[in-house]
């Protein structure tokens, strides 16, 4: 399916062909430059910032490869020290984006000292700024305070472009993910909410008061609120360049981890077949029975899947 | 199943913590879930629009200067621009949504 942007391009080039105004050459030549311009857009630039294990690569991939992992990466640049700091142009499914890999934030001050001059040297060629986040870790104070540190002064606009995405939904206490509906549990569920409300309060007391705060909470394991993240990465692109992004987009999908019987019960939708609507697992269809239902299904010598058909057929 | 979890007889999802979710609510959390993802792919959609609207406006009224054309010859083109974002949308809006439905259809379950 083409981006929303490429639909708009194609509207536009439908409706210069049909253009009587402009002569065969000028509309030949409009057309050739607006293609020129369109793929000489540069390619966006992401920064992400996160400790190593947070799911920075995972996450790109559930964003821009469908979930995959990229075969490979092309570095642009490298640091010299001990940093992990890298530039390189990754190869997603619809295009290139260059990603800007920064370190984790380091646990020493000479090496905070000198991720800021790292910082200050490259977060400015970004278009968007992921930080990225394991949800469960609520030791905020260290990053908290490099936060602080990067987005004052002159660094200070760039908050701006900044979003945080808290990782790894899907492992948050008490680890009872639900596996087959690929959602959180209830108890996952409140946990994640005071999670994302903690680091947002914390995190907000330390950025300039006139940025927006973005922060979406996600599984890029689980394919879980991707389309939330991408979201607020755009909102946090600047204007102009939005489209370049959402033109790469390919979002690993959340149904895919869901158990296709259970989807079928969430969107009515069955598998058709000579065999007509699938039966779900056995477990359920006998937790959904009455008593009269199973009496019922006894009599007629009905298998509890035949039963289940039968009910949907009337 | 999981093997965190079953789900017992009286149709609840029991979970290993020993707290649980009613099948239903847990069906219910995968239709919030989808409703979500429905709403942030046309927030995304609706910015990209406004996004490559402004940037055509730019290109085009720059290429036709390069290219000598009068600027009276590509006001209807520009201006056609604004209407082609909505048409363009609703476009997208239908597509995402055929695809969207198509990519929920149940596959063949296998035991």
């Amino acid at each position: 399916m083409a981006s929303a942007a490429e639909s708009l391009f194609n509207e536009f080039r439908r409706r210069l062909s049909d253009n009587k105004e402009l002569s065969d050459a000028d509309r030949e030549r409009m057309a050739l430059e607006l293609a020129k311009a369109i793929e000489s857009e540069p390619v966006p630039t992401i920064a992400v910032i996160g400790q190593t294990g947070a799911g920075k690569t995972s996450t790109l991939n559930a964003l821009f490869n469908a979930g995959a992992a990229v075969g490979h990466s092309r570095p642009t640049t490298k640091s010299a020290d001990s940093f992990d700091f890298e530039i390189s142009d990754y190869r997603g499914n619809k295009g290139d984006i260059r990603v800007i890999d920064m370190p984790g934030l380091g646990e020493s001050i000479v090496r905070a000292q000198n991720l800021r001059e790292l910082y200050r040297e490259h977060l400015p060629a970004a278009d968007v700024i992921l930080w990225v986040h394991p949800v469960s870790d609520r030791m905020l104070e260290f990053s908290q305070r490099r936060v602080a540190e990067m987005f004052r002064e002159e660094l200070g606009l760039l908050a701006d472009h900044l979003v945080f995405g808290l990782n790894k939904a899907d492992s948050i206490y008490p680890h009872n993910w639900h596996h087959e509906a690929n959602v959180p549990s209830s108890e996952q569920l409140k946990h994640l909410e005071d999670a994302e409300r903690y680091f947002a309060e914390e995190m907000r007391r330390v950025l300039p008061r006139r940025s927006p705060f973005r922060v979406a909470t996600y599984s890029a394991l689980q394919y879980y609120n991707l389309a939330r993240l991408f979201s607020l990465l755009m909102e946090a692109m600047p204007k102009k360049r939005r489209w370049v992004l959402e033109r790469r987009m390919d979002l690993a999908n959340f149904i895919d981890k869901v158990d296709p019987r259970l989807l079928a019960e969430v969107t009515g939708v069955g598998p058709a077949g000579p065999a007509g609507r699938q039966a779900p697992a056995r477990e359920w269809i006998l937790a959904r029975m009455s008593e009269a239902d199973l009496r019922s299904c006894l009599q007629q010598g009905w298998t509890p899947e035949e039963w289940w058909r039968r009910k949907g057929d009337t | 199943m999981d093997s965190r979890g079953v789900v017992a007889a009286e149709g609840r999802y029991v979970t290993t913590e020993g707290r649980d979710d009613t099948y239903s609510e847990t069906l219910g959390r995968v239709a919030e879930q989808l409703d979500a993802e429905k709403v942030d792919h046309v927030r995304i959609e609706s910015m990209s629009q406004e996004s490559a609207r402004e940037f055509l406006n730019e290109v085009i009224v720059k290429i036709a200067a390069s290219l000598g054309i009068t600027a009276a010859k590509v006001a209807a083109l520009v201006a056609d621009i604004m209407e082609m974002a909505r048409s363009a949308g609703k476009a997208f809006s239908d597509a995402y949504r055929s695809s969207y439905e198509r990519a929920r259809r149940i596959k063949p379950y296998e035991d």
